[in-house]
């Protein structure tokens, strides 16, 4: 009985346990809370590895214009931008339809922004719709909100004539005139539809839906008076063609060579440009009949063919020489960019220079020096001060120590203690001690401290102050 | 009774439960709860029609490749297998994915597909031969692998025989970096060849931070292998990562160094190349140790950019306590302020502004003007556009005050108020610098608002700030420059404002001008400016005009010639000589000299009728110069002859000053 009793609590128990409802639901469980978290971990570490992988399948460039193009944020794309520094159209594009509003308000308020991404930002924007542009942008009384106001107006022209137009007229005379030659230069796009004429009375039509005019066709009559109106069309009058023309080679005998001064500009220009098209005619004429201003820009156009490689420097030479019996002028510079050279140095070089004419000597040897001071700065100082007087070896001499001393003061320092008294050991010390203090000014000071009194050392000493 | 009886109900309540118990449990087990489900994975099949040579292919690749479990790895490299656009980036990305999730599998693939061929020219120079190895989507496997567990790529791999094995072994030390110089040593110790590099080394792809990392964690393990490999690359990051650990003993150990020097050296520009390895106490040693010069001044300044790249604040403070001098310490804070200055103008400005004001101007890596000394008087030249200079200026930094003229200027075009707070703490001896950039955009845009501000700040001050310039886009017509002229306070800004407006007006009435620069320029400057519009638009009226006021400035008469006499030689040259002698006709004949490159004898006849002995000698030099440039002149024997007697004929030159010239022209038109 007891048993059975027994048996029946553990059935019921057993029947009871059975009907309780599971834990989790069997079907359609309801979200939990708890599950959100979690999935966004998922998610931020998935966003993790695709962003791991795609380090190794694309390379930087195509990284920064997928990251710009897939930007789905104002904030991510501007961050993108920012932090590469670069745009393009079809971002400027993405910008104003996210919100071109929220982005210029972010440009005019950074000091440190780009001034032309907000310019593109403003054209574009008020060139899909003006009002909402010049609108936000009239709100604005920052410099910047100006420049910005400017490119608005220039991109609403095509479409909103009348809007600009009221827009200008309501502007300050002071605001028409600051801006006047930013917006009269400006070119525009206008629908086809659109009647008058550029003012220029030139257009090109680009495609099918647009034309090409510069800005101001209906917009001269807001301006505030007649001196302004002018100036519009001085604008105008100096804008490019819209279709560019070419023009016709003139022949170097339509240049009057004899007469040809250091004033004028557009002729020695044309004149380089002959030696580009037609090198033998036009050197044979200049050489023939061209004054000294003829004769030394052809020179100084010529000397820029100077061989950069050390090896073809002889032959370089050789026909400098060739060139300077033809024209009969020296080159008043050494051939040499500052950034792409040649860097004429070395014995060989400063032997061809030697050799020259003192006015030749002269103009070359500080430069030369100073080029050569940089790998030999013993030698090339040495070889200044042996070049005769006249051929500038004293200044050739000091520039090569301020080379030597910014680069390797103690070494210059002992080089001009060796020196004998005199002008020459005087300028030294000062140029020595003023280039040091470049780049250690009390190691400077020291050495200056531990020379005998002299004028020499006082006026070093107030150089370095 | 009664305590059996509670004794029996206990336990039966304790089967009772037990039994629930157990048959909840055992119907949760009969009817688990569904499955979560599992994240879609994307199609495939869209592979098969991508050209994987576009980025936006690759991306979507990409995608596919983290949401794929192994089976869909598979699947994806099965397709990619039979593309003739793989390359070396779409196996990578693969592998990757797939030896996190099934290496064994991936391996096999990569086994099964050794013949597969596709272009990855940087990778072929460390595969060694591909024909004795198992091909190249077997070495990216196994880069991948050993970039992940490189102990099972490498059982997977065998011995160092294999050409993979420097493959595993370029993986496996970013992983971990001990056991991947074990297997470094294998391969070197192994006696196999390692494919070399262009240069010739076999070990270039070995990186300095991965022999920093090792000096971490074993320094004396890092000291045998940087003495193993190239002490020369590596010895610098073994310092650098030993000093991480235990500096005392690194410092220890480069005292000992024969080259410490150059050791330093080294050291410092890995802390230039990277702001995250500056290590003050390695930095400390670096500054007392390499030796004065502008390499040393360079490379400091490159730290700190660097640094401030990380943490503009520490590099600002580093500089205080490392660099006692002012002038260095002035021009390292510009550098960082510089290194901000893009991203965060604001503190860029509270950076440089901490600066003394009697150090704006410092700019180090500026060479200096070249001083000459002739018989005792010392003159400076202007600096030659050469090389040296262009460098230095072009890799230098900005002097402070310069970077200051540049963020006041971003933030009058933003903040015109704080802007102004920022002028008006500007010394007025430094406004030329670092307010003129804002002040020229103020000016364009509120003129008599910055005309009025300036003039209450300068006052009479005459400081060379060149104020004129400074109106040059003021849009103000010619009733507006005449009402602020008359309302600005008397002092340099009012002369200044007035001489630049009289130049504006010259060009419509400039006898009108001439008067308004009279009446309140208050200075020659503004007639002679008047002059010089006039003598551009209209030479003859404006020379003639000059010759009748004698009140004119003899700087006037430069201009005017100037421009008359290459429109109106003879009438200029008339009108010159008729001159009396004094200030005006030595101007007048000096730039006729400079102007209308006259044959030697004519400019010499010139240069010897100008009475300032110091104007005279510059026109006579510039004669001569020329002449020695013209080689037609200079090898004609008659220039000299000729030049001579001009000089001999000069009533104004003394006769020791006649030997000089005779001398000079000896030198410099010698007899052919």
């Amino acid at each position: 009985m007891k048993h059975a009793l027994t048996s029946l609590v553990v059935v019921s128990g057993f029947c009871a346990g059975w009907l309780l409802p599971p834990l989790r639901p069997q079907t359609s469980p309801p979200p939990r809370p708890a599950a959100a978290p979690a999935s966004k971990l998922a998610e931020h570490a998935r966003h993790a590895r695709t962003r791991q992988l795609l380090a190794l399948l694309l390379d930087e460039p195509e990284r920064a214009a997928f990251r710009r193009k897939s930007a789905r944020s104002l904030a991510g794309l501007l961050g993108v931008i920012r932090h590469s520094g670069q745009f393009s159209q079809p971002d400027v594009e993405r910008i104003v339809a996210m919100d071109p509003a929220t982005a210029l308000e972010q440009l005019l308020s950074a000091p440190g922004a780009s001034t032309q991404l907000g310019e593109s930002i403003a054209l574009e924007w008020a060139s899909r719709d003006p009002d909402g542009a010049i609108g936000f942008l009239l709100e604005k009384p920052s410099y910047r909100g100006e420049d910005f106001l400017c490119q608005a107006l220039i991109g609403a022209c095509g479409s909103n004539p009348q809007l600009v137009a009221e827009t200008i007229r309501k502007q300050s005379r002071r605001w028409q005139e600051r801006n006047l030659e930013t917006l009269f230069a400006s070119k525009i796009s206008i629908p086809t539809a659109a009647e008058p004429a550029a003012p220029s009375g030139e257009s090109d039509t680009d495609n099918s839906t647009f034309r090409s005019a510069w800005f101001g066709e209906d917009i001269l009559n807001c301006l505030a008076d007649e001196p302004l109106r002018d100036k519009a069309r001085a604008c105008w009058n100096n804008n490019p063609p819209l279709r560019p023309i070419t023009a016709k080679a003139e022949p170097v005998a339509a240049l009057e060579l004899a007469e040809l001064s250091a004033q004028d500009y557009g002729a020695a220009s044309r004149l380089r440009e002959l030696l580009r098209s037609h090198p033998d005619e036009t050197l044979a004429a200049v050489a023939e009949k061209g004054s000294y201003q003829a004769r030394a820009t052809l020179m100084m156009q010529s000397i820029q063919d100077f061989p950069i490689a050390q090896e073809a420097w002889p032959e370089g030479f050789k026909r400098l020489e060739d060139l300077m019996a033809k024209l009969e002028v020296i080159p008043i510079h050494q051939p040499g960019h500052p950034e792409t050279g040649p860097f004429l140095q070395g014995s060989a070089a400063a032997d061809w220079i030697a050799s020259q004419p003192l006015a030749l000597q002269r103009a070359w040897s500080p430069a030369f020096t100073e080029t050569w001071a940089q790998s030999e700065p013993a030698l090339a100082i040495n070889w200044a001060r042996e070049l005769p007087p006249g051929a500038a070896g004293n200044e050739a001499t000091q520039r090569g120590l301020i080379v030597w001393a910014h680069a390797k003061p103690l070494e210059a320092a002992a080089y001009v203690a060796d020196l004998p008294p005199g002008d020459l050991r005087d300028a030294a010390i000062s140029n020595t001690a003023a280039a040091w203090a470049g780049v250690d000014r009390a190691g400077a000071a020291a050495w200056l401290a531990q020379l005998p009194d002299s004028p020499a050392k006082a006026r070093a000493i107030e150089r370095v102050k | 009774m009664t305590t059996q009886c509670v004794k029996l109900g206990v336990i039966r309540c304790a089967l009772f439960s037990a039994a629930v118990l157990t048959a909840w449990t055992l119907k949760q087990a009969a009817h688990p709860p569904a499955a979560a489900p599992a994240p879609p994975q994307p199609l495939v099949a869209p592979l098969l029609l991508a050209d994987l040579t576009d980025p936006i292919s690759r991306v979507a690749l990409a995608q596919a490749l983290v949401a794929a479990d192994a089976p869909r790895l598979r699947e994806i490299a099965e397709i990619l297998s039979d593309r003739s656009d793989q390359d070396l980036r779409v196996w990578r990305g693969l592998f990757q994915c797939w030896m996190k999730a099934e290496p064994k599998e991936a391996w096999g693939f990569a086994l099964q597909h050794a013949t597969a061929d596709f272009p990855a020219a940087d990778f072929d120079a460390y595969l060694g031969d591909p024909a004795r190895g198992h091909g190249k989507l077997c070495a990216v496997a196994i880069e991948q692998w050993g970039a992940l567990d490189p102990r099972a790529a490498r059982a997977a791999l065998g011995g160092p025989a294999a050409p993979e094995f420097l493959v595993l072994v370029r993986a496996a030390i970013p992983c971990d970096v001990e056991y991947g110089f074990r297997l470094l040593d294998e391969l070197l110790t192994s006696g196999v060849l390692m494919p070399k590099e262009p240069n010739g080394d076999a070990l270039q792809w070995l990186k300095h931070d991965w022999v920093a990392a090792l000096a971490r964690k074993k320094p004396e393990l890092a000291l045998d292998w940087a003495r193993r490999l190239d002490p020369e690359r590596f010895l610098a990051p073994l310092l650098q990562g030993w000093a991480d650990c235990d500096w005392p003993a690194a410092r220890s150990w480069l005292e000992q160094q024969p080259n410490r020097t150059h050791l330093l050296d080294q050291t410092a520009q890995l802390m230039a190349a990277d702001g995250h390895d500056y290590r003050p106490y390695l930095f400390d040693v670096v500054l007392a140790a390499l030796p004065p010069g502008s390499d040393k001044a360079q490379l400091v300044l490159q730290i700190f950019e660097s640094l401030a790249g990380v943490d503009a604040g520490l590099a600002v403070r580093e500089c205080a306590r490392c660099l006692p001098d002012p002038a260095t310490r002035a021009e390292t804070i510009g550098k960082i302020a510089q290194a901000v200055a893009y991203t965060h103008p604001r503190q860029a400005w509270e950076i440089v502004n901490q600066l003394d004001p009697a150090m704006m101007n410092i700019s180090h890596g500026d060479i200096p003007k070249t001083q000459i000394i002739d018989h005792g008087d010392a003159k400076e030249l202007d600096p030659l556009p050469g090389r040296q200079q262009w460098l230095t200026l072009s890799s230098g930094p900005l002097a402070p005050a310069k970077l200051k003229s540049a963020l006041l200027r971003q933030i009058m075009m933003t903040d015109k108020s704080q802007a102004l707070a920022y002028l008006a703490q500007c010394p007025t001896e430094q406004l030329g610098v670092i307010g003129r950039d804002a002040i020229e955009i103020w000016t364009s845009h509120d003129p008599e608002e910055a005309a009025n501000w300036l003039a209450d700040k300068i006052g009479t001050h005459h400081n060379n700030l060149d104020l004129e310039q400074w109106f040059a886009d003021a849009p103000l017509d010619a009733r507006a420059m005449r009402t602020l002229a008359e309302t600005l306070p008397e002092g340099t800004v009012r002369d200044a404002f007035a001489a630049w407006s009289a130049a504006q007006l010259a060009s419509n009435n400039p006898t009108a001008a001439l008067e308004f620069a009279r009446l309140h320029a208050g200075a020659g400057d503004a007639v002679a400016q008047v002059y010089q519009v006039w003598s551009g638009l209209d030479p003859q009226a404006a020379i003639q005009h000059l010759a009748a006021d004698p009140a004119a400035p003899p700087a006037a008469w430069r201009s005017v010639v100037e421009n008359a006499y290459l429109k109106l030689p003879e009438a200029t040259n008339r009108l010159v000589e008729a001159l009396p002698a004094g200030a005006a006709r030595d101007t007048a004949l000096v730039a006729m000299v400079t102007t209308a490159v006259p044959t030697p004898q004519t400019g010499a006849r010139w240069a010897c009728d100008i009475g300032d002995t110091s104007s005279r000698h510059a026109a006579l030099d510039t004669i001569l110069t020329q002449a020695g440039r013209d080689l037609r002149l200079a090898r004609d024997a008659a220039t000299a002859t000729t030049l001579g007697d001009v000089i001999d004929a000069a009533d104004l030159m003394p006769d020791a000053e006649k030997q000089r010239w005779h001398e000079r022209i000896e030198q410099e038109l010698p007899p052919p």
